[in-house]
């Protein structure tokens, strides 16, 4: 297990190193009248959308192991869910920082309270809030924030199609289907190094939950002698 | 590998990427230098207080080129991702240190039971 741990670290390494390169060398994208200028930050998709892909993979991760804990009562599940949601937040944050970045070229502003933003950072608080109450809501804090889990995973879809619902500035979710066949190979190289290193991080920070009951289980033992 | 040589490896790739990306961020922006921005002096003088058409400015130098942009997206996910692995490891460390030393107590106590 531990071998295949190491091989998947490597290939992930290997990948992370490999795409930008890739990246650079694809065509640009068919925007009419585009400065190179514009055109040179829509390198910025490459990593963007991939991590946006992973948190909603992450969100659904954590919603689905909460409701197994929520109604099933398996402590295995809350744990995966503790180490889901804490993603969340990490691509989460890279989501929400990166786009502002590309969207200063592409769209001239910072940001804009359209429906993808305004519903995603929306989505990211959820995931905040649900880490917060893990962290400082006392006794019974792991039933409480598995609900808040679950309600944001429901929040997944309305994010996914708000673009198409609220015609806004950002663009739908048709830009993926309509790639061009030159810039479909690096981006879909993107997103299988970026699901590579969501289930190496989850995987480590399962682990850490994991060794954490271990902890919990000692110190009972402890007490008892 | 003890807990102060893991954090000093974490650091020493910090520190390489700062560099790094430092440089790199100084080369992209080398070629924009020369239509840099007006004084702020010139900036006051031209101002207006009356309607003046989109089409009649002047034209603005571009103050965030797209390599700062592209150059600054790809820093931060790499800087969030270290300081991420960092931070899972540095908790795993600790973790573990803890269970050698509550299964040693543990151990201590078995014989004398």
């Amino acid at each position: 297990m531990k071998r295949l741990y190491l091989l998947g670290v490597a290939a992930a390494i290997v990948m992370f190193a490999v795409a930008p390169f890739w990246i650079m060398g694809a065509p640009d994208i068919d925007v009419p009248n585009a400065t190179p200028d514009v055109l040179l930050s829509y390198k910025i998709f490459f990593y963007h959308v991939p991590s946006a892909m992973v948190m909603f993979v992450s969100a659904f991760v954590c919603g689905i192991a909460s409701a197994m804990h929520l109604f099933r009562k398996k402590p295995g599940a809350d744990r995966l869910a503790a180490a889901a949601g804490e993603l969340v937040v990490v691509f989460g944050l890279i989501v929400l920082v990166t786009g502002p970045l590309w969207a200063r070229k592409a769209w001239g502003v910072w940001w804009q309270w359209d429906a993808r933003l305004t519903s995603t950072l929306l989505m990211w608080m959820i995931f905040l809030a649900y880490l917060l109450v893990r962290r400082f809501g006392g006794p019974g804090a792991d039933r409480l924030s598995a609900a808040m889990a679950v309600f944001g995973m429901a929040n997944v879809p309305f994010v996914y199609v708000s673009v198409n619902i609220w015609r806004t500035i950002h663009p739908t979710t048709q830009v993926v289907p309509s790639l061009s066949p030159g810039m479909r190979g690096p981006f879909w190289f993107c997103v299988l190094a970026f699901v590579l290193l969501f289930s190496l991080l989850l995987a480590m920070r399962a682990r850490l939950e994991r060794l954490r009951a271990d902890v919990e289980h000692l110190y009972l033992l402890a007490d008892e002698e | 590998m003890k807990r102060a040589s893991r954090v000093a490896v974490m650091s020493v790739v910090v520190a390489a990427w700062v560099v790094c990306a430092g440089a790199a961020g100084r080369a992209a922006q080398a070629p924009s230098t020369p239509g840099a921005a007006a004084p702020a002096g010139q900036a006051a003088q031209g101002a207006s207080d009356q309607f003046v058409p989109v089409k009649a400015l002047p034209a603005q130098p571009e103050e965030w080129p797209a390599s700062r942009l592209v150059l600054g997206a790809y820093g931060f996910i790499w800087a969030v991702l270290i300081v991420y692995v960092w931070s899972v490891w540095r908790r795993l460390g600790k973790v573990e240190e803890e269970i050698r030393t509550l299964s040693a107590r543990l151990a201590e106590k078995a014989p004398r039971a």
